[in-house]
C-alpha cells in the first residue's frame, strides 16, 4: 500500500513539473527589471513644473505582468508603485473637470493646456489649492519591456491623494 | 504448483472468484480516475502553449485509451466486454471519421468573411484592397473626377466611415464643405498604418492631389501595424532595416502561408465566430511574428515620414488626425495602455514634424462626455461625429493654409 502512495506521490509530482515547465514556454519570461526609478521621479517634476514641487519620492514596490488586447499584441509592464510629497509652487485654482474643460473650450485652448489642467484635477483634485501646501500622493509608474530594456511608460497610473 | 502456496487462484483473475465485488469496486474507481484524468488534459488545452497542448492531447489520449481498455477489457464488465469488438469499431469508425472531416475542412478554402464585403479582393501587396484604381477609388468606390484637384481621405474603418452611409462619411461631408477640390474617401476597412501608406501610393498616381488627409485610429492602428496578420488575415508587414530604412517581411502575400491556409478553411470559418479562439489558433499554429517596441515605433515613424514624401512628389500637402476611441472622453481611470498607444503616435508625428491635430478635443469642446452623440461603437462615428470630424479638418484645412496656392 506504502509504494501505491510513494508511486501516486511520484506520478503526481513529475506531472505537476511538465505542467509547469510547459506553462514557462507559453512566452519568454520578462527580462529582469532594470529600468530607472529616477525616470518617474524626473517626469513627476516635468509635470509639476511651475505648480509644484517634489519634495519627496519613495519607490513603495512594483510587480510584473503582462497584458493582452484584442488584436493579441501581447505586452510586459512593470508596474513600480510609488509615494511622494508635492509641495505647491504657487497658489492654483482648479475647478470641476466638466468646468475646467467649458473653459478651455470657450478659450480654444491648445490641446497641451487641456490634458495638462485635466492631469492636474486628476491629481490634486478640484478647489483652491494655497501656496506651500504639502499634499501626499500615491501612485504607480508603468515601465514598458522594450528590445533594449525597460522604458518609462508614464508615470500617473491609480493616483491617488493622501493627505493634505 | 499446490493451493494455498501464498498466490490467488489462477481463476481469480478472470473474474470467477467470490472477490468479485472488490475488483468491481476497483474497477469503478480506475474508470473515475481515467474519467478525471481525460477532464484534467481537457483543462490543460492552452492555445498559447503549443508544449502544453501537446501534454494535455497525450493526457487525454491516454487516459481515454485507459477508460478504453478498462471499459471493454473487464471480463467482470457484463455486456461491455461482451461487445468489445462492436465498441472498438464503433469507436475507430467514429475517431477516423473526425479527422477526415478536420482535415478535409482545413483543405477546403474559401474566401474568408472579411472580403465579402463589397468592392475588395485578395491583393498580394496589400493583403485586401478595392480592386480598381484607375477611376474608382476606397473601399466606398468613389468615383474619381479627372477634371478637378482632390482632397484624398486616408485611413480604415473609422475614415471609411462604416456603420452610416455615402452622403454621412466625414468625407462626403467634407466634400459638401470645401467647393474647389473633390474629396475622395480611399479608406479600407481594417487597414492599419502600413496598409495606408501602400494604398496612397498607388493610388495618388492617378489623382490630381492637392492634400491627403491620414486618420490614425489610436484604438489600434500602432498594434496592428506590427502585426503580419490582422482580423485573421495575412496583411503587409515591414521591419526597420540596419539603416532605418522599411525592408518588407511578408513581400507576396498570395503566396501559401498558415495564417491565410488556417484563416481561409472551412474549418476556421466555422471557428471564425469565437474569435477569442480562432487568434488562439493562429497563434498556436503559425506563431506570427510581432514587432518589439522599439522597431515598431521606428518603422511607424519611417511610414508617416513615407506618406509625407509620396504626397510631396504629387504635389500635395499632408494633415495627419489622431482619432480616438470613445474611452478617450472620460474622466474616471485612464486606460493607460490606450493613452501610452495615443502619446506614442502622437510623439512620432511630432518628432516627424508632420502637420497633425488631435480630434478628440474637437469632440470634448462640442459634447463633453456624449460619447454617444459621436460614437457608434466607442471606435467608429456616428453621422454627426462624422459632421464634427469634417468641420474639425475643414477648420485646420483653413488655418493652417492647406490648399493656398
Amino acid at each position: 500500500m506504502t509504494n501505491r502512495i510513494v508511486s501516486a506521490l511520484a506520478w503526481s509530482t513529475a506531472l505537476c513539473l511538465a505542467v509547469a515547465a510547459c506553462n514557462r514556454s507559453a512566452g519568454p519570461p520578462p527580462k529582469p527589471f532594470d529600468g530607472s526609478p529616477s525616470d518617474a521621479e524626473v517626469a513627476l517634476r516635468a509635470l509639476g513644473d511651475g505648480v509644484f514641487e517634489v519634495t519627496r519620492f519613495a519607490v513603495e514596490g512594483g510587480e510584473y505582468k503582462e497584458l493582452d488586447d484584442h488584436v493579441r499584441f501581447g505586452i510586459s509592464l512593470y508596474d513600480m508603485r510609488y509615494a511622494a510629497d508635492l509641495r505647491l509652487t504657487r497658489p492654483l485654482a482648479l475647478e470641476p473637470r466638466d468646468d475646467l474643460v467649458e473653459r478651455h473650450r470657450r478659450a480654444g485652448s491648445p490641446v497641451e493646456e487641456l490634458e495638462r489642467d485635466l492631469a492636474l484635477v486628476r491629481l490634486l483634485g478640484p478647489g483652491e489649492h494655497a501656496a506651500g501646501m504639502t499634499k501626499t500622493v500615491e501612485g504607480s509608474a508603468v515601465f514598458e519591456e522594450t528590445e533594449a530594456g525597460w522604458r518609462l511608460a508614464t508615470v500617473d497610473r491609480r493616483w491617488r491623494l493622501v493627505s493634505e | 504448483m499446490a493451493p494455498g502456496n501464498g498466490r490467488p487462484p489462477l481463476a481469480a483473475g478472470f473474474g470467477m472468484s467470490d472477490d468479485k465485488p472488490v475488483r468491481s469496486r476497483r474497477l469503478r474507481w480506475k474508470l473515475l480516475a481515467a474519467g478525471l484524468l481525460f477532464g484534467l488534459g481537457l483543462d490543460l488545452v492552452t492555445p498559447s502553449s503549443r508544449g502544453m497542448t501537446l501534454l494535455a492531447v497525450l493526457l487525454m489520449v491516454g487516459a481515454a485509451a485507459w477508460f478504453v481498455s478498462l471499459a471493454v477489457g473487464s471480463p467482470g464488465h457484463g455486456v461491455l466486454y461482451r461487445r468489445r469488438r462492436e465498441i472498438v469499431l464503433a469507436l475507430g469508425t467514429a475517431s477516423i471519421t473526425v479527422a477526415v472531416v478536420v482535415v478535409l475542412a482545413l483543405a477546403v478554402r474559401i474566401a474568408p468573411r472579411h472580403l465579402t464585403l463589397e468592392n475588395q479582393s485578395y491583393d498580394s501587396d496589400l493583403g485586401w484592397a478595392p480592386p480598381d484604381v484607375t477611376d474608382r477609388v476606397g473601399q466606398r468606390g468613389d468615383a474619381v473626377d479627372p477634371d478637378r484637384d482632390h482632397v484624398v481621405i486616408v485611413g480604415d474603418s473609422i475614415m471609411y466611415g462604416f456603420g452610416v452611409d455615402d452622403d454621412q462619411t466625414a468625407a462626403a461631408q467634407l466634400d459638401r464643405i470645401l467647393e474647389d477640390q473633390q474629396v475622395l474617401n480611399i479608406a479600407v476597412s481594417g487597414y492599419s498604418i502600413d496598409q495606408d501608406y501602400l494604398y496612397l501610393s498607388r493610388v495618388l498616381p492617378h489623382l490630381r492631389p492637392k492634400l491627403v488627409v491620414v486618420g490614425i485610429f489610436t484604438g489600434n492602428d500602432y498594434e496592428v501595424t506590427g502585426l503580419e496578420y490582422a482580423w485573421g488575415h495575412s496583411k503587409p508587414l515591414f521591419r526597420a532595416g540596419a539603416d532605418g530604412e522599411l525592408v518588407r517581411h511578408n513581400p507576396d502575400l498570395l503566396a501559401d502561408n498558415c495564417i491565410d491556409h488556417l484563416a481561409q478553411s472551412l474549418l476556421f470559418r466555422v471557428l471564425w465566430s469565437d474569435k477569442e479562439r480562432a487568434l488562439d489558433l493562429i497563434h498556436l499554429f503559425c506563431d506570427p511574428v510581432k514587432l518589439g517596441p522599439e522597431e515598431l515605433e521606428a518603422v511607424i515613424a519611417e511610414l508617416f515620414a513615407r506618406m509625407e514624401a509620396e504626397a510631396e512628389q504629387a504635389g500635395a500637402k499632408i494633415l495627419f488626425v489622431l482619432l480616438p476611441i470613445g474611452e478617450h472622453l472620460k474622466s474616471v481611470e485612464r486606460n493607460w495602455r490606450y493613452f501610452r498607444r495615443y502619446d506614442l503616435l502622437r510623439q512620432l508625428l511630432r518628432e516627424g514634424g508632420h502637420e497633425y491635430f488631435d480630434f478628440y478635443r474637437d469632440i470634448l469642446f462640442e459634447t463633453g462626455e456624449a460619447e454617444t452623440d459621436v460614437f457608434l461603437d466607442g471606435a467608429h462615428l456616428t453621422p454627426n461625429g462624422n459632421r464634427i470630424l469634417a468641420e474639425a479638418i475643414a477648420r485646420e484645412i483653413d488655418q493652417r493654409g492647406l490648399l493656398d496656392e
